[in-house]
């Protein structure tokens, strides 16, 4: 019991770790990409076709690429920004690059349902630009974003298992080492546990969150 | 203030659509002077709502001159824009309240723009909470109210920055017959007690009769006749103002 423990807490930190640093980078620069994308589509507060064409493309593009291929594919940007392309730290990198096209997507998703009436609304009271987006496209869509961060996380914590690979460590990579290369069913039964644990509290702590947060009409939602 | 509040001087707006560009606003020429409660019919396609949504600069007009209180929206960009969007207040037919903010908190919208003080902030939306019979409901979400306090809430959001005018689309439509009698006298206390000049931009004539100083008929995107609503309705002139007054209640 005491081994688990040994191998089960250091894991489930550096997990944690990977999880928070990326998802905080990924979720800070998917938002201001989502911002971007949503505001200069066509037809929208300032379109600007060209730019959300390019914009478009690239995080397409970032989409494409299976995770387990972008970990490898960008191992030397990894040792410029982190120094190596080995480790909790390095593993980060990847992270945020695979993370964010999706987050960017999502963050357009749940903006674009804001009724652009409100915006409009916002807009003619006199609005600077960054206030629209504050107050009308943010503060009105903030049970939705809630959902994309509860998405995001979760999604991290099983790319996170991948990173393993660069030497990432967490939990994915405490399960391959020990529970299916050294055969070891107790560690990998441990540490899909603390896996689906981590999960369903990250989902409903967001769910709750989320609710929370919504003041629309019961069928609205 | 002397002259007309609001000028429109050879507006015109076209929109490009798949079958070709429609002419929504073909030069509409129309003042409003300070203090009147002015109509504006037509039927649905005639180009009210573009008119009202050049008026706050929702739509550029691809010529002619916007002004209200001065200023000439068709012309402004950025800051200048801004400040001048103080001066009036759009009361939208779909209201368009923030979901996420309490009654309060939307009416309290446009001065948090402007960065004003939160003392004045909070006795600004107080005052109008209180003339807008609101102040119970101050604490509650646009989900939780009726339709007609919505609105009710949606005229003082428009107010908050003390506008010259207060422009309203179609603010009767989908209303029951209780809520648009007071939803009127409301817009009439609006001009009398704090001496907004309204427009009422609106396809039924009923809620022109009731409040309306004046009355413009548009017509494919013209001003087909202007003038006191007796004299329109009475003695209609045009063929567009007969065949309003013949089809619409």
């Amino acid at each position: 019991m005491s081994e688990l423990l040994r191998l089960l807490l250091p894991a489930t930190l550096e997990t944690l770790a990977m999880v928070s640093a990326s998802g905080l980078l990924a979720g800070t620069g998917g938002l201001l990409l989502g911002i971007l994308l949503t505001v200069t589509a066509p037809g929208r507060l300032y379109p600007a076709p060209l730019l959300h064409r390019l914009l478009s493309a690239v995080i397409n593009f970032g989409r494409s690429v299976p995770f387990i291929i972008l970990i490898v594919a960008v191992v030397p940007f990894t040792r410029l920004i982190a120094g190596t392309s080995i480790g909790t730290a390095a593993a980060i990198v990847p992270l945020v690059l695979g993370a964010l096209p999706y987050v960017a997507r999502l963050v357009e998703a749940a903006l674009l349902e804001v009724d652009h009436g409100v915006v409009e609304a916002v807009v003619v009271m006199g609005a600077r630009p960054w206030q629209v987006v504050v107050h009308a496209y943010l503060a009105e869509s903030l049970p939705a974003l809630t959902r994309v961060v509860t998405v995001l996380l979760v999604t991290l914590v099983s790319y996170s298992a991948m990173a393993g690979t660069v030497g990432g460590g967490g939990l994915g990579d405490l399960a391959i080492r020990y529970g299916y290369q050294r055969f070891r069913p107790d560690v990998m039964a441990a540490t899909v546990v603390v896996l689906v644990t981590l999960v369903q509290s990250l989902q409903t702590a967001g769910d709750r969150l989320a609710r929370r947060l919504d003041h629309r009409a019961p069928q609205a939602r | 203030m002397a002259g007309p509040l609001v000028t429109l001087e050879g507006v015109y707006k076209q929109f490009a659509h798949a079958g070709g560009p429609v002419t929504a606003l073909d030069n509409v020429n129309l003042t409003v002077d300070p203090g009147t409660i002015q109509g504006v019919v037509g039927f649905s396609g005639s180009g009210k709502s573009t008119l009202l949504r050049c008026l706050c600069r929702l739509e550029k007009p691809d010529r002619g001159q916007v002004k209200v209180a001065g200023a000439d929206l068709a012309a402004l960009e950025g800051e200048a824009l801004r400040q001048a969007r103080k001066r009036i207040g759009v009361v939208f037919q779909q209201l368009h309240l923030l979901q996420a903010r309490t009654v309060a908190a939307n009416i309290a919208l446009g001065l948090e723009l402007e960065h004003q003080p939160d003392r004045a902030i909070q006795d600004r939306t107080r005052e109008l909470l209180d003339w807008f019979g609101l102040s119970a409901l101050a604490d509650r979400y646009p989900s939780q109210l009726s339709g007609g306090q919505r609105q009710r809430v949606a005229i003082a959001r428009a107010l908050a920055s003390a506008p010259a005018v207060l422009l309203t689309d179609e603010p009767t439509s989908a209303q029951d017959a209780e809520t648009t009698v007071s939803v009127l006298r409301l817009l009439r206390r609006v001009r009398d007690e704090l001496g907004v000049t309204v427009l009422l931009v609106t396809h039924e004539l009923e809620a022109v009769r009731a409040i309306c100083d004046r009355v413009a008929v548009l017509d494919h995107g013209r001003i087909a006749e202007e003038g006191p609503v007796s004299e329109v309705f009475g003695r209609p002139q045009s063929e567009a103002a007969k065949r309003l007054l013949v089809t619409t209640p």
